[in-house]
């Protein structure tokens, strides 16, 4: 039995806040990563399993370790945890800088996804992880009953550890990241878990060694915007823009490389980029039953599109979903979207289908901005059903797809899965662009003159009479086997997607 | 049988095949690539005057990769430029990247109706950073798994001494 050291409250306390400092740095660390490899399926899984690996490592260490067999006393673990996980937001932009080359394209970044967020994951975490790992078994150890009652000190000790990661979970979450942000959140946890080896006991001189790590960290260089005008950490994701010399503007989000989510060109409504093509099917959306001509984008970001319709055909009432607040504010401040577009904040784009009761002439959808990112549940059958379900008759929707080529697995698998459930199913290249838009009526689409008139109608046809070019577009064939809820396997896609270009087919 | 009695008939059926395949971009590019091997850089250029033709009727939106020196290249950036307009400004940079690294065995991607880019020397880049970032990640998962088992070991020497 032991009767030295830290009394049973105090050791309780310390697994709580070795339980909380987990979560809170498992949560957030997926966000310090996102500006180099986004927050991905792929980005997830390796932090998770980097996690879950040390956790793993370090209780068994720990285990042998309080048994007095070498190693680390525990007020050392938990100082050394502290240390690197206050320096974790500097360590992980320095690393992140090192791995991501600087002319990455979105399309190429894949395997630096893969495996740059994996190694980011090991050399941050891996260390502070084991560590807390290692003081869970030195808490039973030193418990006073641990030699009379060691399940009842073993359940007493995980369960308030577990307690503890229950609260670092709501509130990093909740609390910390809308409070402080994901990087002051770390840091935190850092300072709590050193606060703990106090509690617990003084730490050897070689852990004190380890702040420096933070000291030398901070020295790291940030990584380089040219021409930013606001970065923000939002509820979802990290969102910037910026502006070019001619003046265009750009919201770019996470890692974004060479890619954006919204853009402004002054002087223009057009942007000479992909939206242009969007153009076409809202103007060409049919009237509903009360005579109103409604066109609805999935995917709303900064708001180009709508503020492109909003300009070029006022008759046409347009709204919108977006799951992220943030950037439709982003856009209102600095890429010139109207504050009168009606637009349903923080839902899920397949949520706002569902629920709502409207229907639609023209459906824009322009969720699939990075192939990385495909949301599976809206590349589904069951998804373009509701899609189908919002149109009005003779309605059109648009999906945004990226590749460079047709034969793309994931606009393969995307668009052949549209054509099961739309009537008439077009697809064509955006030209200079590594963009597809794809057009899916629901009967009979107009004849090809009817769209010439109506872009000749607006003034359009210069800018985008390619979009009714009759050799452009081809017919999509419905996919033998479609993407349906509970089987897209979206990531595999992506990855085959990322092979193709790799090799050169 | 030996194998010298199939030649003929596989040189039939192989004749009678090639025409047919013979009708796309990819036919062109083959030919016009064996000429400029034979030093007819003229002959070449005029074999890549019907590459246009023969990218917007076939295989839409297909790549073709072409993997040569830079006088070939340069060669069909040229008509790629003049064919795809609206792909100029890409394209005309993607040459000057060239022309400034001066660097050979690039090759040519040509998109119909699309762009054509220099790809080559700064894909094999990329794929090797991959490749070292993905040995590097490899390397210290195992380089973690190896000192738990050399902590364990140390741990378990220690209990022997003691014993000992």
């Amino acid at each position: 039995m032991t009767h030295e050291g830290p009394s049973g409250p105090r050791l309780l306390a310390v697994a709580f806040l070795t339980g909380a400092a987990v979560m809170v740095v498992e949560l957030m660390a997926v966000r310090l990563m996102a500006p180099w490899f986004g927050q991905s399926q792929l980005v997830w899984t390796n932090v998770i399993g980097v996690v879950l690996a040390s956790l793993a490592a370090g209780q068994w260490l720990g285990g042998r370790w309080a048994e007095g067999r070498g190693g680390f006393a525990p007020g050392s673990l938990l100082f050394a945890a502290g240390a690197l996980a206050v320096a974790l937001p500097d360590i992980v932009g320095l690393l992140g800088g090192l791995v991501l080359p600087g002319d990455l394209r979105l399309i190429e970044a894949y395997p630096f996804v893969t495996w740059g967020s994996l190694l980011v994951a090991l050399v941050g975490l891996g260390l502070p992880l084991a560590a807390m790992g290692a003081v869970t078994p030195w808490i039973v150890r030193l418990s006073r009953e641990a030699t009379v009652a060691p399940g009842r000190v073993a359940g007493r000790v995980l369960g308030a550890g577990t307690l503890g990661s229950l609260v670092g979970t709501f509130g990093a979450t909740h609390v910390l990241l809308p409070m402080v942000g994901s990087a002051m959140a770390v840091r935190l946890a850092g300072t709590a878990l050193i606060l703990g080896a106090v509690v617990i006991g003084r730490p050897r001189k070689a852990a004190a060694l380890l702040w420096f790590v933070p000291l030398l960290a901070t020295l790291a260089p940030g990584r380089d915007r040219p021409g930013l005008l606001e970065s923000v950490e939002t509820d979802y994701q990290f969102a910037y823009v910026d502006e070019d010399d001619d003046g265009t503007r750009r919201l770019r989000i996470n890692e974004a490389l060479d890619s954006f989510h919204s853009v402004t060109v002054p002087g223009s409504v057009l942007t000479g980029m992909y939206y242009d093509a969007f153009l076409l099917p809202a103007l060409l959306a049919p009237p509903g039953a009360d005579g109103v001509r409604r066109a609805f984008v999935v995917g709303l970001g900064g708001g180009t599109m709508a503020r492109q319709l909003d300009a070029v055909d006022p008759d046409l009432v347009v709204s919108g979903v977006e799951i992220d607040a943030e950037l439709l504010r982003l856009g209102r401040a600095w890429l010139d979207m109207p504050a009168d577009i009606e637009v349903a904040v923080g839902q899920d784009g397949r949520m706002a289908l569902r629920v709502g009761a409207e229907s639609f002439g023209a459906i824009l959808i322009d969720a699939y901005a990075q192939q990385i990112y495909l949301p599976q549940h809206l590349c589904t059958r069951e998804f373009f059903e509701q899609v189908r379900h919002r149109l009005v008759d003779g309605g059109v929707a648009a999906l945004n797809l990226g590749g460079l080529t047709w034969e793309d697995p994931v606009v393969h698998a995307v668009a052949g899965t549209f054509a099961t459930v739309l009537d008439h199913v077009t697809m064509a290249r955006v030209p200079g662009t590594r963009n597809l838009i794809a057009l899916g009526w629901k009967g009979r689409p107009p004849g090809t003159e009817a769209m010439a008139r109506v872009l000749v109608e607006h003034g359009l046809f210069d800018a985008i009479g390619w979009t009714v070019e009759e050799d452009l577009f081809a017919a999509v064939p419905p996919a033998e086997h479609p993407l349906v809820d509970g089987d897209a396997p979206v990531e595999a896609l992506a990855h085959a997607s990322w092979r193709a270009l790799w090799d050169g087919r | 049988m030996g194998v010298r009695r199939l030649l003929p008939p596989l040189a039939v059926i192989l004749a009678l095949v090639a025409p047919l395949r013979a009708q796309g971009a990819e036919s062109i590019l083959v030919e016009a690539q064996a000429l400029r091997r034979q030093g007819r850089m003229e002959a070449a250029s005029r074999a890549l005057d019907g590459l246009g033709e023969a990218l917007t009727e076939h295989q839409r939106g297909r790549v073709f990769l072409v993997r040569g020196n830079i006088a070939f290249e340069q060669l069909a950036y040229g008509l790629a430029a003049s064919l795809y307009e609206q792909s100029e400004a890409s394209f005309a940079r993607a040459r000057l990247t060239d022309e400034e690294s001066g660097a050979a065995g690039v090759s040519v991607a040509i998109e119909n109706r699309g762009r054509a880019r220099v790809e080559g020397d700064r894909r094999r880049a990329l794929a090797g950073r991959a490749r070292l970032v993905q040995a590097a990640a490899l390397s210290l998962f195992l380089l973690g798994l190896a000192s738990v088992g050399f902590m364990a070991w140390r741990s378990v020497e220690q209990v022997n001494r003691r014993g000992a």
